[in-house]
């Protein structure tokens, strides 16, 4: 008798295509690939995570990008596999620069530095260098300071699913923020 | 302080303040308009200040010698002229107040105070080291520094790019470059062409002449005017140089020749 297999579901091909390509790969590029509807691709995205959960996988969402990676609580085993884990000091000053850019971001060096009230050039180069964080647009105000942003690199190195697992931030950033971008 | 505040009261003669006035949206007598000035009922700046001044004029007796009431006008106008100047300057931005000056300072160390339990959540997630890895282990990280050229490119394929560049920056034809004269010739041309009387230093060299051409034949002239055979004047600065053949030095070498 033979063994009949049921046909692949979304989440399946999903995730077929996720770890075929390995890098972060944009929303619009998945529905392309897999031909289906927006609402089709969250469904199977929840599904995906469910299964891949069970296999020590994990889906992270950077902005519009899906990637498919180990499981953060795994990360041991994984670095024993890969024979050593990877140097993840920071600085002080380029963990608080990381903290503003990922909880203000977009943002700008001087609203870093505001935030600060610090020069922030070092720091930011740091974090540019090790790939934490990117440019991702120029501001709208005189001289168009570029603008930057967390990486995909960003999530995998603190092991967070998306930008959304951050703790909310605190009013009072929030305030500070709102008065140096008036 | 708005203008219409700055507005004080003006003494009138009873006379001047029953003047009647029709101005553009206005009509009444003078001492209402002042009133209606002082409590900003109408907008100073819109004020027709000469207006005013020539209906209280044309009211003025002009047969009899009336120096009190000329004097009440020009007090006026000066006043009139005085309010409108203050409202037709331009506002100084409103100051901060005192309660926001002072809430920016507590603000910002509330900021920085708060931004450190941020810091720490990250700090910890980093001391737990759960890394997510994607497949192969290999995180993607941009370069430190950008690709040496010589990484993204063999050396013989730019030799190979720069010759097909260079074969097709060739010009079609040959370059030829007008042959620059010597001083000694360019000094023999200027001084064939002076006897000829031709007076000015552009004519001497003519309309082709190169910008090389140009240099010899300045540095010629300049050796012709040490050796005091010829003289110049310019008239304008930027002006052609008129050269003058001294006939006598040029009869003198010309019989030693």
């Amino acid at each position: 008798m033979m063994n009949e297999r049921t046909p692949p579901d979304l989440a399946a091909r999903l995730g077929a295509v996720l770890f075929a390509l390995g890098e972060p790969v944009d929303r619009e590029r998945l529905l392309r690939l897999l031909a289906c509807t927006p609402a089709a691709l969250d469904e199977a995205i929840v599904q995906l995570r469910q299964r891949a959960q069970a296999l020590g996988l994990w889906v992270i969402e950077h902005g519009t990008q899906l990637q498919l990676v180990t499981d953060p609580a795994l990360a041991h085993d994984v670095e024993t596999a890969l024979g050593g884990g990877r140097s993840g000091r920071l600085s002080p000053a380029a963990l608080e620069t990381l903290a503003i850019v990922a909880y203000c971001q977009p943002v700008t060096r001087a609203e870093i530095d505001a935030l600060r009230g610090v020069d922030s050039t070092a720091a930011l180069q740091t974090l540019l260098n090790r790939g934490l964080i990117e440019p991702v647009g120029r501001a709208e105000q005189p001289g168009a300071p570029v603008q930057y942003g967390t990486t995909a690199l960003f999530l995998q190195s603190f092991g967070l699913a998306s930008r959304e697992e951050l703790p909310p931030l605190p009013e009072a950033v929030a305030t500070w923020l709102r008065v140096v971008r008036r | 302080m708005t203008a219409a505040r700055n507005a004080t009261a003006v003494d009138l003669s009873p006379w001047l303040h029953d003047v009647t006035l029709e101005l553009p949206g206005f009509s009444g007598s003078l001492g209402e308009l002042l009133d209606q000035a002082r409590t900003g009922a109408i907008e100073l700046a819109e004020l027709p200040v000469t207006a005013v001044l020539a209906q209280c004029l044309a009211y003025c007796p002009q047969d009899q010698d009336a120096p009190e009431l000329l004097a009440d006008v020009t007090a006026l106008a000066a006043r009139l002229l005085a309010w409108k100047a203050r409202a037709l300057l331009p506002r100084p931005e409103k100051a901060a107040p005192e309660e926001e000056a002072n809430f920016l300072l507590p603000a910002q160390l509330a900021a920085a105070a708060a931004l450190q339990s941020c810091t720490v959540f990250l700090a910890d997630r980093l001391a737990a080291e759960q890394r997510a890895y994607p497949r192969g282990g290999v995180l993607p990280a941009l370069p430190a520094h950008p690709q040496p050229l010589e990484t993204v490119l063999a050396p013989q394929s730019l030799v190979h790019a720069l010759t097909r560049l260079a074969a097709r920056r060739q010009p079609a034809q040959p370059l030829r470059l007008r042959p620059v004269p010597s001083l000694e010739t360019m000094v023999r041309r200027l001084l064939t062409r002076l006897r000829m009387g031709v007076a000015t230093f552009s004519a001497l060299l003519g309309k082709q002449a190169s910008r090389a051409e140009y240099v010899v034949g300045f540095l010629a002239l300049l050796s012709l005017i040490r050796r005091g055979i010829v003289s110049v004047v310019q008239h304008e600065r930027f002006g052609d140089i008129v050269v003058q053949l001294d006939q006598r030095v040029d009869d003198e070498r010309a019989n030693t020749a």
